[in-house]
C-alpha cells in the first residue's frame, strides 16, 4: 500500500472514530498513525495528517489540541526545512490567537531559526518590600522576548536581589500579564505564618 | 545539581530535567527545560514521570525524528547522572503509553473490606488514645509482569493512605428553655502552637439564643494524625469523655449551661504524628493494608519515635511494605535499622516532606520488624505580621517578626521590621515579646538599639524594642540574638505607641506550610 493510501485511510478512519468516540480518541489513534510514518521520515505525510488534525480540532473548537495541532505542523516544516511554510503556520497560530506550551517552545525555536522579531515587552517592574507592598523600579523597555520563561531568566540574570512583580506587554495580542518572580536564592523552610490585623488607641 | 545535557544527534538543543524527588518512579515530578545555544527555549512543571518522559520525547521530535529508545536510554542516562538510579524498561513503557494502566489496575480489585483491628493494636502497642485502621482487599491475582506488580502495590497503598485533615468537624447539641434540642455542625480550622510541632485548634460556642440553653455537648472529632497533648474549657471545671471511632478520637465536653451571649471556648493542643501505611501480601489474592499513626518525643534537642512491627498472621508474608509519613515540620536524623536501598529507601520530596519506606519479603509469623527515627526540626522560618490600625479603621502602621533556625547550640536570630503607613505619628513605637524564661539576649544589630530585658510577675520573660517612628514609607529594624538551650517559641508580640495599646484582635490566621525562602 502506498503513502498516499495510508493517510487517505488514516483520514477516513479518523473520521469514523470522531463519529463515534471522542475527540482525545481520534488524536491517539491519528498520533499512533503519525508515530509510524515519522519513524521511517515520512514527514510530508506528516504533515498531511497535522493539518487534518488541526482543521477537525478548529471545527470542533477544541483549542488546546488545535494548538498542539499547530506546534507539530511548524516543526514538521521546519523538520523539512521549509521555513516558507513554517512561518505561514506560524503567523496563522498567531492570528488565530492559540496558545500552549508545545507551541510556545515551537514558536520559539521558529523565532530563532528564522530571526524573526519577538514579541513581549516588559513594561513594568515593581518591587516587592517584606510586606509584599510594591514599589516602582525602572523597567527596561525596548528589550523583547519570545516567550514567558526567557521573561523570567532576564530578571533573574540582571535585577538585584529581591521579589518583583513583572508586567509584561504581548505586542501581538496587545494584552498584559503579570508575573511574580524572585530573584533571591530560594531555600525551603517549614514556614509558621501568623497575620493579625488589631486597633490600637 | 541537575544540568543541561545535549539531545543525542544534535549539537544546537539541550535538556535539564530537575526532578523534586530523589527517588525513581512513576510519582517522580520535576521541571524540565529546553535550550538552545541561546539560553532557554522554554520549561515545564510536570507533575509525575509520566509528564517528564513526554515533556521530554514531545521536544525531542521536534527538533529530530521521533526515537523512543533512544529517548528512553537518554533520560536514563541523565537521571543517572544525577544519582538517580532509572528503569529503562520503565521509561520506555511509559514513552510508548499514554495512559498508567490505572482501569486495568481497578479491574484487578474484586473486593475491599474493613476489617477488626484490636488484635493488631495490642501487638504493635498502639497508645490508647490512637487506633489502627484496617482493611483487606481482595484481588483477582498479583500481576506477574514487575511493573504492573509495582504499580498495583502502589496504587493500594496511595488509595488507603490516611488522609491528613486541615479542618476538625464538631458536632454540637444543647436544649432549649423548651424543652426541644437543637443540633449544629461546626468545622474548626487547625492553627499554628507555640513551637513547630504544635498545632493548636479551638472548638467554640456562643449562646445567639434570647435564653439560656442546658444540657450542652460538644464533640470534637479528633483525626488520629493529631495526638492530644492538652486541652482545657475556658472557666469551666469540666473533664471530657473520649471515645474511639473508626478514623476520628470523639472527645465529648458536657457543660450544665450557657447563658445568653456567653461564649464558651476548648483549646486544644496537639501535635502532629507519623502516619504508617503497612501493606501486608498475605497470600496472591489477599492483601491486608493498614494506617497507624505514631507518636513523636521531644528528648533534649531532637525528637524520635519507635514503632512497633509484629507479623500476627499465622503464615509467612510473602513481602511487607511500610511506608512512614514524617510531618513535614521534621527532617530525619538517623533510622534504625538504617534505610539503605535496595530495601528501605528515605524520599525526600521538594516542598512536602520526607517519607520513608521499608520493604521486605517472606516474612515469617511472629517475626517483629521494629523501626525507631531520630528526628530535628526541619530549617523552618516563624513569619508574624501585625497591622496595626487607628480608631477610624486606616493602617497606620506594618510589623514583621521573623525567627530562623540556625544551628543547633548557636540560639537564634528574631529580626523586628516596622513600616509607617499613614506617615503623621511621631509618638514612641514599643514591641513587647515574649521569650522562654531561660533564654537570654546576647547581641543586637543595630548596636545602639534600645532592647529591654524584664522577667514580669508571673515568672515570664519579656523582651521590648523600643524605637522610634520611621518616615512615611520607610523602616525601622532591629535584629536580635537569642540563646537558649530549648527551641525558639512562636508568638505575636503587643504593640505600644506612646501610651496608646491594644485594644482589639480584628482578623487574625494562621498557617504552616512548605516555602520557598529567601536564604539566610
Amino acid at each position: 500500500m502506498s503513502a498516499d493510501n495510508d493517510v487517505q485511510k488514516m483520514i477516513r478512519e479518523g473520521k469514523d472514530l470522531l463519529a463515534n468516540k471522542s475527540p482525545d480518541d481520534f488524536l491517539k489513534f491519528i498520533e499512533r498513525g503519525i508515530k509510524k510514518l515519522e519513524e521511517n521520515d515520512q514527514f510530508i505525510e506528516s504533515v498531511i495528517l497535522w493539518s487534518f488534525v488541526a482543521e477537525t480540532m478548529e471545527n470542533l473548537d477544541d483549542q488546546d489540541n488545535q494548538s498542539y495541532a499547530y506546534s507539530k505542523l511548524i516543526s514538521r516544516y521546519l523538520l523539512l526545512d521549509d521555513l516558507q511554510k513554517a512561518e505561514e503556520v506560524f503567523k496563522e497560530s498567531i492570528s488565530k490567537e492559540l496558545s500552549g506550551f508545545h507551541l510556545d517552545t515551537v514558536r520559539t525555536i521558529f523565532e530563532r531559526r528564522s530571526e524573526k522579531k519577538s514579541n513581549r515587552e516588559i513594561i513594568s517592574i515593581r518591587k516587592m518590600d517584606i510586606f509584599g507592598d510594591l514599589d516602582q523600579t525602572p523597567a527596561s523597555p525596548s528589550t523583547m522576548f519570545e516567550n514567558v520563561s526567557l521573561v523570567r531568566r532576564y530578571v533573574h540574570n540582571y535585577l538585584p536581589e529581591g521579589s518583583f512583580s513583572v508586567t509584561i506587554l504581548n505586542h501581538k495580542s496587545g494584552t498584559t500579564e503579570e508575573l511574580e518572580i524572585s530573584t533571591e536564592k530560594l531555600v525551603e523552610y517549614e514556614v509558621i505564618s501568623i497575620q493579625e490585623t488589631v486597633r490600637v488607641d | 545539581m541537575a544540568e543541561q545535557k545535549s539531545v543525542w544527534g544534535s549539537i544546537r538543543y539541550f535538556i535539564k530535567i530537575e526532578p523534586y524527588t530523589n527517588v525513581f518512579g512513576t510519582s517522580m515530578s520535576g521541571i524540565v527545560s529546553f535550550y538552545d545555544t541561546h539560553g532557554l527555549i522554554n520549561e515545564k512543571e510536570c507533575r509525575n514521570l509520566q509528564e517528564i518522559v513526554n515533556t521530554v520525547n514531545e521536544f525531542w521530535s521536534t527538533i529530530l525524528a521521533p526515537h523512543e529508545t533512544r529517548v528512553a536510554r537518554w533520560i536514563e542516562e541523565y537521571l543517572s547522572e544525577t544519582g538517580i538510579i532509572g528503569d529503562y524498561n520503565l521509561l520506555l513503557r511509559l514513552l510508548r503509553s499514554d495512559e498508567l494502566f490505572s482501569e486495568d489496575l481497578e479491574d484487578l480489585i474484586t473486593e475491599t473490606k474493613e476489617v477488626s483491628t484490636e488484635n493488631f493494636e495490642k501487638a504493635f502497642d498502639t497508645v490508647e488514645d490512637s487506633k489502627i485502621i484496617g482493611h483487606e482487599i481482595t484481588i483477582k491475582k498479583l500481576p506477574e509482569d514487575d511493573y504492573f506488580r509495582d504499580e498495583l502495590l502502589q496504587k493500594l497503598i496511595e488509595d488507603n493512605k490516611y488522609q491528613i485533615p486541615n479542618i476538625v468537624k464538631s458536632r454540637i447539641q444543647y436544649r432549649l428553655a423548651s424543652g426541644e434540642i437543637e443540633t449544629t455542625e461546626k468545622e474548626n480550622s487547625l492553627g499554628a502552637g507555640e513551637t513547630l510541632k504544635d498545632v493548636t485548634l479551638i472548638s467554640s460556642l456562643k449562646n445567639n439564643h434570647k435564653e439560656t440553653i442546658t444540657e450542652i455537648k460538644i464533640i470534637d472529632e479528633i483525626p488520629y494524625c493529631f495526638a492530644v497533648d492538652n486541652m482545657e474549657i475556658a472557666n469551666l471545671e469540666s473533664e471530657p469523655s473520649k471515645e474511639k471511632e473508626e478514623k476520628v478520637l470523639e472527645i465529648t465536653w458536657e457543660i450544665p449551661e450557657i447563658q445568653p451571649d456567653q461564649e464558651v471556648e476548648i483549646k486544644y493542643n496537639l501535635s502532629k504524628r507519623i502516619n504508617r501505611t503497612i501493606l501486608e501480601i498475605i497470600q496472591n489474592e489477599v492483601i491486608a493494608v493498614l494506617n497507624s499513626f505514631e507518636n513523636i518525643s521531644l528528648s533534649g534537642l531532637e525528637f524520635s519515635s519507635s514503632i512497633k512491627y509484629l507479623n500476627i498472621h499465622n503464615r509467612q508474608l510473602q513481602e511487607l511494605h511500610i511506608i512512614d509519613e514524617i510531618p513535614p515540620e521534621f527532617d530525619v536524623l538517623k533510622t534504625n535499622p538504617e534505610a539503605l536501598p535496595p530495601n528501605a529507601v528515605i524520599e525526600k520530596i521538594k516542598l512536602k516532606g520526607t517519607i520513608v519506606r521499608w520493604k521486605h519479603k517472606n516474612v515469617p509469623a511472629n517475626h517483629s520488624l521494629d523501626k525507631s527515627y531520630k528526628l530535628d526540626y526541619f530549617p523552618f522560618l516563624f513569619r508574624g505580621k501585625k497591622l496595626i490600625q487607628d480608631k477610624e479603621g486606616k493602617t497606620i502602621f506594618k510589623i514583621a517578626k521573623f525567627i530562623k533556625s540556625s544551628e543547633r547550640d548557636v540560639g537564634y536570630t528574631i529580626n523586628y521590621i516596622v513600616k509607617n503607613i499613614k506617615g503623621d505619628v511621631d509618638e514612641i513605637i514599643s514591641l513587647a515579646d515574649k521569650l522562654p524564661v531561660s533564654h537570654a539576649v546576647v547581641g543586637k544589630d543595630p548596636e545602639n538599639s534600645q532592647i529591654m530585658e524584664q522577667i514580669d510577675d508571673s515568672g515570664v520573660k519579656i523582651i521590648t524594642w523600643i524605637t522610634e517612628p520611621p518616615s512615611i514609607g520607610k523602616f525601622a529594624s532591629v535584629e536580635i540574638k537569642v540563646a537558649g538551650d530549648t527551641p525558639p517559641t512562636f508568638g505575636m508580640f503587643e504593640v505600644f505607641i506612646g501610651d496608646k495599646t491594644e485594644k482589639e484582635v480584628l482578623d487574625k490566621e494562621s498557617s504552616i506550610s512548605r516555602e520557598l525562602v529567601k536564604s539566610l
